[in-house]
């Protein structure tokens, strides 16, 4: 269509009425005549335009509903649920925030109720199961003879009562450390002559204990923890964080190495369904819209151009985020002991940021660079 | 008030603004002309002059509204509830962990009455049972400690209460109550109880779970001279956003877009002869019209596969309706121009598209595409030029 579109014709594309030969002929032109297009704009209707970016304002004020959390927390969810959920709270911060306390206080709502009759009626129950047995002459005879055993022995027992319950009803440390090879252990043997403060490891919880140790006396031998389990380790350098490792906040800041001027990054669930995206980033870094969920594994992807670089992170679960609270509350002064639960936790950035603060005092940065490549080979 | 008001739209401002300042005054039981002057009072205000500005604007854009005074009441709402979730969100937390409680306790229930707005909560097997006398809902409200003392929690924090103390304790309110009641006011009682802020004065009604919601927002101003280049800038912005969009997002929106209840609408396409009685959804031509974009680029944003073309041709009947035959229609361009003179279509026939399991799912990933675009208005502060929210 050499010569420009009149405007009868304007018209039948704007209210697209135009058979379709006709209807394409237009449209070839406009997309290469910048008068015509200006000349179409200006028969635009803009009631319509003004109706549809209302239309698409009103977004903002469909707020989350309960019925929603409760899918959310529950992992009911089909993937548009998600993105669904993922996209409002990514623009409404008092959304993000009521689901995040939704996901704190869910649980204990949903939790069964402790009847009160039920366990008064056991009780009584139990109560009279007791005295009927007790009525019975054969039974009372032989409930009596046990009293008065127990009454005599007592004294006898008394001054060794705690070595003979004590192993059984609560471990001492003792029983516990002789878990841990103690000896033939090059790197125990450093660890000694180098004096780093073992001994700070004996008072961490039960269930960090053990693992934090084989991190500092593993060495290079020293297994995968567990918690880095399902995640890929492919030991891509383009990837700052996170990648095969684990995470505590909920909404980690991503960030990679420049490998171009302008990046998307997608990040999917474990069922790899998207669940956020963000596209014309010129920043090499980037947070997703809103809290992640704990305890679930995430992979996320920065491409430019050809090139794409994939990482997986797991966030970590709640459980193990207050028990990492505690330790830092009650050891925060020790790069040794944040450092050591930190990797068993599966937090290798963490781990490396304390070990690196540890390098610093001569006396331990031998120890520290042993650590430290520990920590890389669990990347790769 | 606009000086540019037309008398017609000063008359329809004054019921708009009467409305909107009654919904403004139940909601934070105040008068607003009352010489009081407390927080609360303070507050209402703050809210019914962020509604009435909306007002304004939404009639200064010359949308035609069906039911007004219904609109202006929404934007009222709206706007006491954007002030309650931004400056009280314990009451939305206490309401959350009711919700909670009462939907996952069997011994416990939410349920809906034509009667009551919002959901009616109480135990079970109360359902049938009439809900409980205004004046016992009031006296609790004020003074919640008048159950009896054993179904008090032995600390009033709410984060402390488990399962099991709410049990005992919604058992003494209930008690007292003698019925059901509403679950907003059953939060404000218990947030009177806990000393949650703003309990007494506020309790909302559920949000509605329609389609598109009836939680609309007035739309944009007038295309003033001055603000018709920062309305091109959106619909600039908008495609540039729908193109970078993942295509599961994009199609829901462009075959079927959205707009303004009360705006301009078309009717959805579906079966042969039949049209739905609801016209209300968006003109997708509007990118095309105002030379953002060409048809020829939204036939490859969409980019129908042949099998998706014969669908189309046989869900719309196209031949039975004097159209051309599909084989007749080589080219990819030629097919998509019949199609775009019969967008929108209706959300059954696009989940058959896309191969999706309903309609429902269609519905929701628009709103995850209007979402994205709206935040990215947000993000670009275009909003602002033209007026922005709350």
């Amino acid at each position: 269509m050499p010569e420009h579109v009149n405007e009868q014709q304007l018209r039948g594309y704007r209210d697209r009425t135009l058979a379709q030969v006709e209807m394409v002929a237009v449209d070839s032109h406009l997309g290469g005549c910048e008068p015509c297009r200006g000349a179409l704009a200006a028969m635009a209707d803009r009631s319509s335009t003004a109706s549809i970016l209302s239309g698409i304002d009103q977004a903002r004020f469909r707020h989350l509903s309960y019925e929603q959390m409760d899918d959310w927390v529950e992992d009911r969810l089909d993937p548009a649920g998600r993105e669904l959920v993922m996209a409002h709270i990514g623009g409404c911060p008092p959304c993000a925030r009521q689901l995040i306390s939704y996901q704190e206080y869910a649980p204990k709502m949903a939790a069964p109720i402790q009847t009160m009759m039920v366990a008064a009626t056991q009780a009584m129950y139990v109560k009279q199961s007791w005295w009927s047995f007790l009525k019975q002459p054969h039974y009372a005879l032989g409930a009596a003879a046990l009293l008065a055993f127990f009454v005599l022995a007592t004294p006898w027992s008394r001054h060794s009562a705690v070595e003979q319950t004590g192993a059984i009803i609560a471990p001492t440390t003792t029983a516990v450390e002789s878990t841990i090879p103690a000896q033939n252990n090059p790197l125990n043997s450093a660890l000694t002559n180098a004096a780093l403060n073992t001994t700070e490891l004996d008072t961490l919880p039960d269930s960090l204990r053990m693992g934090a140790k084989e991190v500092i006396t593993g060495g290079e031998s020293a297994p995968k923890p567990a918690a880095l389990k399902g995640l890929e380790s492919n030991g891509d350098a383009t990837l700052e964080y996170p990648h095969s490792e684990v995470v505590a906040e909920t909404q980690p800041v991503m960030r990679w190495k420049a490998f171009g001027d302008s990046y998307s990054v997608t990040l999917f669930d474990s069922r790899h369904s998207m669940i956020a995206r963000r596209s014309g980033l010129k920043d090499t870094s980037w947070t997703p819209p809103s809290a992640l969920v704990r305890d679930r594994v995430y992979t996320w992807e920065v491409e430019s151009g050809a090139q794409k670089h994939r990482g997986t992170f797991r966030v970590l679960g709640e459980n193990q985020r207050q028990e990492l609270e505690k330790v830092k509350a009650e050891h925060g002064g020790s790069h040794l002991v944040v450092g050591a639960v930190s990797e068993q936790l599966g937090l290798l950035t963490t781990a490396k940021q304390e070990f690196e603060a540890m390098a610093k005092d001569s006396a331990q940065a031998q120890q520290a660079a042993r650590l430290l490549s520990h920590i890389e080979m669990l990347r790769k | 008030m606009s000086e540019t008001f037309t008398e017609a739209q000063g008359l329809l401002f004054a019921d708009m603004d009467t409305r909107a300042r009654e919904v403004v005054e139940k909601k934070f039981r105040v008068r607003l002309d009352s010489a009081q002057s407390s927080e609360n009072q303070q507050a209402a205000w703050e809210v019914y002059q962020n509604a009435t500005v909306k007002l304004i604007k939404a009639i200064g854009s010359g949308v035609t509204f069906g039911d007004a005074k219904g609109y202006a009441a929404t934007v009222a709402r709206n706007s006491c509830r954007d002030y309650w979730r931004v400056y009280n969100p314990g009451w939305a937390d206490l309401k959350g962990r009711l919700s909670r409680f009462f939907r996952k306790q069997p011994a416990w229930a939410l349920w809906e009455t034509p009667e009551q707005l919002g959901w009616i909560c109480g135990p079970s097997s109360w359902n049938e049972k009439a809900v409980a006398q205004g004046n016992r809902i009031s006296a609790l409200l004020e003074k919640p400690r008048s159950i009896r003392s054993s179904a008090l929690p032995r600390r009033e924090v709410v984060s402390e209460l488990d399962s099991t103390a709410w049990d005992t304790l919604l058992k003494g309110i209930f008690e007292y109550l003698h019925g059901p009641l509403r679950l907003d006011d059953l939060v404000s009682i218990c947030g009177v109880l806990f000393g949650v802020k703003g309990s007494r004065e506020m309790a909302f009604e559920e949000m509605m779970t329609d389609d598109e919601g009836r939680a609309w927002d007035p739309p944009a101003p007038a295309p003033r001279p001055d603000v018709a280049l920062a309305i091109r800038e959106q619909l600039v912005k908008l495609w540039s956003e729908i193109k970078a969009m993942p295509k599961r997002w994009a199609l829901p929106f462009l075959l079927n877009p959205p707009v303004m209840r009360g705006g301009t609408a078309r009717k959805p396409r579906n079966a042969p002869g039949e049209e739905a009685e609801k016209a209300d959804r968006g003109e997708v031509a509007v990118f095309t019209a105002n030379g953002i974009a060409t048809v020829a680029e939204m036939e490859a944003l969409i980019g129908f596969t042949s099998q998706q073309y014969v669908l189309l041709w046989r869900e719309l009947d196209i031949r039975g309706k004097g159209g051309p035959a599909l084989d007749a229609l080589m080219e990819p361009r030629l097919r998509f121009a019949v199609i775009w003179n019969l967008l929108p279509l209706e959300d059954g026939l696009i989940a058959k598209i896309m191969e999706l399991e309903g309609a429902q799912k269609v519905i929701n990933l628009r709103m995850v595409a209007r979402t994205h675009l709206a935040k990215a208005l947000i993000d670009s502060g275009i909003p602002e030029k033209r007026g922005g929210g709350y």
